[in-house]
């Protein structure tokens, strides 16, 4: 009962600091609670859509005329399959709605069951999906956020020559491919639309046929997605001689990954932000035993043990985190609902509704064990007041710990009574220093991960190729016109790189990943180790395939396309985001014995990028009936149509505002204590004539000459770490070593903030300064 | 004919008690001369330090006026008066309150740059002054809780008078000191009046009121009793204290 009475007393007491601890936990738990619960939803939805669908444990994407009957054979009676589905399907080349176009394969298919049509308002499905007329389609939601298209608008599909319009009738749920974030797509037609076209396209030889191959692994097998897909592949060749091939752990991982970036960048931040929690509730309760010495002396005199009174202590920290955790969950709910529609144009799933409430309870058990053994330790300081000391006031009044003895300057006297301020109590200030190197650290990060995202040296610099104008060859280009085309150009501007390239789809070591084929190799990007493959029996690997196939720089891989094999030799290990990073490159003349003989794709960077606009006039004045030039697409290309930027941005909003509350909500707590200890001396300066305004900007001040070598460590910390972690992240999409690169304003911007931000808020706190009277120092 | 330097009329000090009101002071009049050194004597709660905190608007009054150099201190503005503060009035406390961080010196100096009429090396040299004058120069760079009693009320002292204040107020300045540390404060008082210093002191202490020209006391929030006395020198000490121990007995102390 004693102990209840004491805990109320103090949550009364001190309710300023543990509203603030129950704000921090609220934030924590809110963010936490909600990313967590949507990557569950969303992983959830995206399993239980792949069974509805029917999707194949390995999906398949062939020329039909490549599926030969030995090859059905060999596959409907593999002992590692249970059963194959195949369905007719036609290729396009490309996709467009007005002026937006959709640059990647599109397979058009008839609609089948278990692909779900999503209502007007894209929060359920309808139950009986509408049949399609002839030139009607449904598109998956990803397609709609590539070409920001909706029902009832036009969609043209080129097939070479050719070229179809239809009526978007609908979006619908295609689990497979029809995440934003993946190339090729699928699309749904009628069963009339499908055989229109493979008719009219067969009447002027264009091939279309395709057929999409769902493979189901035996129930027998226990190979990973991965593993069964190398070896149906080693006994079938059916990915080998495949335009291309995608496993259930791929559209997983695919489907996912841009928000499993964003969220583990989320988790991390939270994390450190449970951490400043942490520190703030050190620092509160050191600062409460200091400030209530006396009456902690009182309650021992009166028979309080200490392990009494610190499980008081201990109570009243953890009620409120507790209450924040209850708030946090509750607000999660909407936050949950809101991020669930913010995914879905992403993922292109309908997210399972509501919390995951085994997250909650884990997220809450953590935050309380942890903070229980912060407090248990922090408090252990209670066991050394000794009664008689602190009655007689054998405390000392003095309440800091050292001074510098800078001068107090006429001019500048707000400044130096700040300094000596902050001097005089550093211990005190140290947590809080800790606190913005923190937030610093991570808004720096983000900021280093949107330059890196950004900038087109630095991708460069990481694998990625970027041009300023890019080819389209229409025809196979010979020597000569290649030499024309370069020549055109250096009349404009001298050409930094060129990548004369095909993409394509191989087998490596039985794994069919993307392989890109360079005329000049030379020009590749990224290359982490040895050399780039200038002859043609060398091969440059990622660091994922070198783990995946365990293999390295020196050894033998067999690469195969179609019928054909060769033998190649790892050259270097390189990095490129292509496909994640499961990618690798060979020289075109490799790729020539592996039966490809044209580039497909011409890229030029140039020294005079300004330039760009006038080359590609000319060249397609010039070579128009060869080439198709156009400036190269940087949005649509490396920032996925504007959606990478507004991911970055997003997250920096997002970690801004965070980083912003936290100080608001930290600095309120600091302030409160060292002006509950200064209370007499701000009366003193008042009495001896200094205004309110000019002591409440002298206290500001020192909060901002704080936020400065926090900013400095911050800074430090980033150029120790900030590499390491974004490289831990950025390797999932295939950048595991980044070069950051510490800009004027990457380092400004943070600093700036954390200052501004610091002065404001300690200037608003410290309006209690206006509150003290000199009458408080006066003894009746 | 000496001049008025401050002037209370029907000064009353009220506090909100329980829902009522306690009347601490009660329609005060009051004038205070240039160069006397006044002693209020009361007994405990009479509202000595009160009226003290009053007429140096540290603390606000409830009704009435205090002028000085033609200004109501009642109903002033906070800037002017900080501007009072460390211009024209100085403040000793009964409890010293140095700034605990600052060291001596500073403590001294610090409202002397507040004085935009003295340049940072002046009021240096003259906190160099008033340290060496009230014997602190060897420990002037100690902070507060590095010295005596005495020396510290000493530092305050010299902090009152950094800026040559008009009106030196002083609550009780040796309460919180002992005999020897009582004597050194009040002997650098009396030679601080004797070089012109107007001072108002509120003290129950016959030894402060040895040292004053003019007494007041306070019976109930009101001044029923005025004493002149001649300026303070020890030979006369036994004279002078028989003389104001029959006053206050007269006033019922």
């Amino acid at each position: 009962m004693e102990i209840l009475i004491l805990i109320k007393a103090n949550l009364r007491h001190r309710w300023g600091a543990y509203l603030g601890i129950t704000l921090l936990t609220t934030l924590i738990v809110c963010s936490a609670g909600a990313i967590l619960s949507v990557i569950n939803n969303s992983a959830d939805a995206l399993s239980k859509a792949l069974i509805s669908a029917d999707s194949g444990d390995v999906v398949v994407f062939m020329d039909s005329d490549a599926l030969a009957d030995p090859l059905i054979t060999n596959l409907n009676e593999n002992s590692l399959v249970e059963r194959v589905r195949y369905l007719d399907a036609i290729c396009a080349d490309r996709a467009s709605v007005g002026e937006k176009i959709y640059a990647n394969g599109v397979f058009l298919t008839e609609m089948r069951t278990g692909i779900f049509l999503f209502n007007s308002n894209e929060d359920g499905f309808i139950e009986s999906v509408p049949a399609l007329s002839e030139w009607e389609i449904y598109l998956p939601l990803g397609m709609k956020t590539k070409l920001q298209c909706k029902t009832g608008d036009t969609i043209q599909f080129s097939f070479q020559k050719k070229s179809f319009d239809f009526q978007i009738a609908g979006f619908v749920q295609e689990p497979t491919q029809g995440s934003a974030n993946m190339g090729w797509k699928q699309v749904f037609i009628s069963e009339q639309a499908l055989h229109t076209i493979s008719n009219e396209c067969g009447k002027e030889n264009i091939t279309v046929a395709t057929t999409i191959v769902m493979v189901y692994k035996a129930k027998n097998c226990s190979l990973s997605a991965a593993k069964f897909s190398r070896q149906l592949n080693l006994e079938t060749k059916i990915i080998a001689n495949a335009i291309g091939a995608l496993t259930k752990a791929d559209t997983i991982h695919y489907t996912m990954i841009l928000w499993k970036i964003v969220s583990y960048v989320l988790l991390l931040f939270v994390g450190l932000l449970f951490i400043i929690v942490l520190i703030v509730m050190g620092h509160s309760i050191l600062m409460e035993v200091e400030i209530d010495y006396i009456n902690l002396g009182i309650l021992k005199a009166q028979g309080f043990s200490s392990r009494k009174i610190r499980r008081i202590l201990l109570s009243s920290y953890l009620l409120c985190e507790l209450a924040g955790s209850v708030a946090g969950s509750l607000i999660s709910i909407p936050l949950s609902s809101f991020l669930d529609r913010l995914i879905m144009q992403n993922t292109a799933i309908l997210p399972e509704r509501g919390i995951s409430l085994h997250y909650f309870f884990l997220l809450l058990a953590v935050i309380l064990l942890v903070s229980a053994t912060m407090i248990g330790n922090k408090t252990r300081k209670i066991g050394k007041i000794s009664p008689i000391r602190a009655i007689s006031g054998g405390k000392s009044e003095i309440y800091f710990d050292s001074r510098l003895t800078l001068p107090i300057p006429k001019r500048g006297l707000s400044l130096g009574l700040a300094l000596r301020w902050l001097f005089s109590g550093k211990r005190r200030y140290l947590s809080t220093i800790f606190i913005v190197a923190i937030l610093t650290f991570f808004m720096f990060s983000i900021n280093l991960v949107g330059d890196l995202l950004t900038s087109k040296t630095a991708l460069e610099a990481m694998g990625t190729d970027i041009s300023d104008i890019e080819i389209k060859p229409l025809v196979p280009l010979d020597k000569d016109t290649e030499n024309a085309i370069e020549a055109l150009i250096t009349d404009y501007s001298p050409i930094h790189k060129k990548y004369y390239t095909h993409l394509s789809y191989m087998s490596i070591n039985g794994e069919n990943l993307s392989c890109k084929c360079y005329k000049y190799p030379e020009y590749i990007n990224g290359i982490l180790k040895g050399r780039a493959p200038i002859y043609d029996n060398e091969v440059l690997i990622t660091e994922m395939i070198a783990e995946i196939l365990e293999v390295q720089m020196g050894d033998i891989v067999t690469i195969s396309k179609d019928e054909k094999e060769e033998k190649f030799i790892i050259s270097g290990i390189y990095q490129c985001a292509n496909d994640s990073g499961m990618n690798f490159a060979i020289s075109l003349d490799g790729a020539r014995k592996l039966g490809i003989n044209q580039i497909t794709y011409i890229g030029f960077r140039l020294l005079k990028p300004e330039k760009s606009a006038e080359i590609v006039e000319a060249l397609n004045r010039e070579f128009g009936k060869f080439i198709r030039a156009k400036i190269y697409d940087f949005d649509a290309n490396i920032m996925n149509d504007g959606m990478l930027n507004s991911i970055i941005t997003s997250l920096k909003v997002v970690i801004y505002v965070f980083s912003i509350l936290f100080s608001l909500i930290v600095i309120e707590l600091v302030c409160s204590k060292s002006f509950a200890m200064e209370r007499t001396d701000i009366g003193i300066l008042k009495a001896v004539g200094f205004s309110g305004a000019k002591l409440r900007f002298s206290f500001a001040l020192r909060f901002f000459i704080i936020s400065l070598p926090g900013s400095v460590l911050g800074i430090l910390l980033s150029s120790a770490f900030s590499a390491r972690l974004i490289g831990g992240i950025l390797g999932m999409i295939g950048f595991s070593k980044v070069n950051v690169e510490f800009t004027f304003f990457t380092i400004l911007i943070p600093i700036l903030i954390m200052g501004v931000c610091f002065f404001l808020f300690a200037y608003m706190s410290a309006r209690r300064i206006k509150r003290v009277s000199v009458r408080e120092l006066i003894v009746e | 004919m000496k001049n008025i330097i401050l002037s209370a009329r029907g000064l009353c000090k009220s506090f909100a008690h329980n829902g009522g009101q306690i009347h601490i002071l009660s329609h005060v009049d009051l004038d205070l001369y240039e160069g006397d050194f006044t002693v209020i004597m009361g007994a405990s709660g009479s509202g000595k330090s009160t009226l003290l905190y009053a007429l140096s608007g540290m603390d606000p009054a409830s009704a009435g006026e205090i002028l000085y150099a033609g200004k109501n201190l009642v109903n002033i503005k906070e800037d002017a008066l900080c501007l009072l503060r460390h211009t024209d009035f100085g403040f000793i406390f009964q409890q010293i309150h140095l700034v605990s961080n600052l060291s001596l010196f500073e403590n001294v100096a610090v409202p002397g740059y507040l004085n935009k009429k003295h340049s940072a090396t002046n009021v240096r040299k003259r906190a160099e002054e008033l340290l060496s004058k009230v014997n602190l120069s060897d420990v002037k760079t100690h902070l507060p809780f590095q010295v005596s009693g005495g020396e510290a009320q000493r530092c305050a002292i010299a902090r009152a008078i950094i800026n040559n204040p008009k009106l030196l107020f002083a609550d009780e300045p040796t309460g919180a000191l002992n005999r020897k540390n009582t004597l050194e404060v009040l002997d650098l008082l009396t030679r601080l009046n004797r070089e012109g210093q107007s001072i108002l002191t509120v003290t129950h202490d016959i030894r402060v009121a040895l040292r004053a020209t003019r007494l007041l006391y306070l019976s109930d929030g009101k001044i029923i009793g005025e004493l002149s006395l001649s300026p303070y020198t020890p030979e006369q000490e036994k004279n002078r204290e028989t003389q104001i121990n029959s006053w206050l007995t007269s006033m019922e102390w």
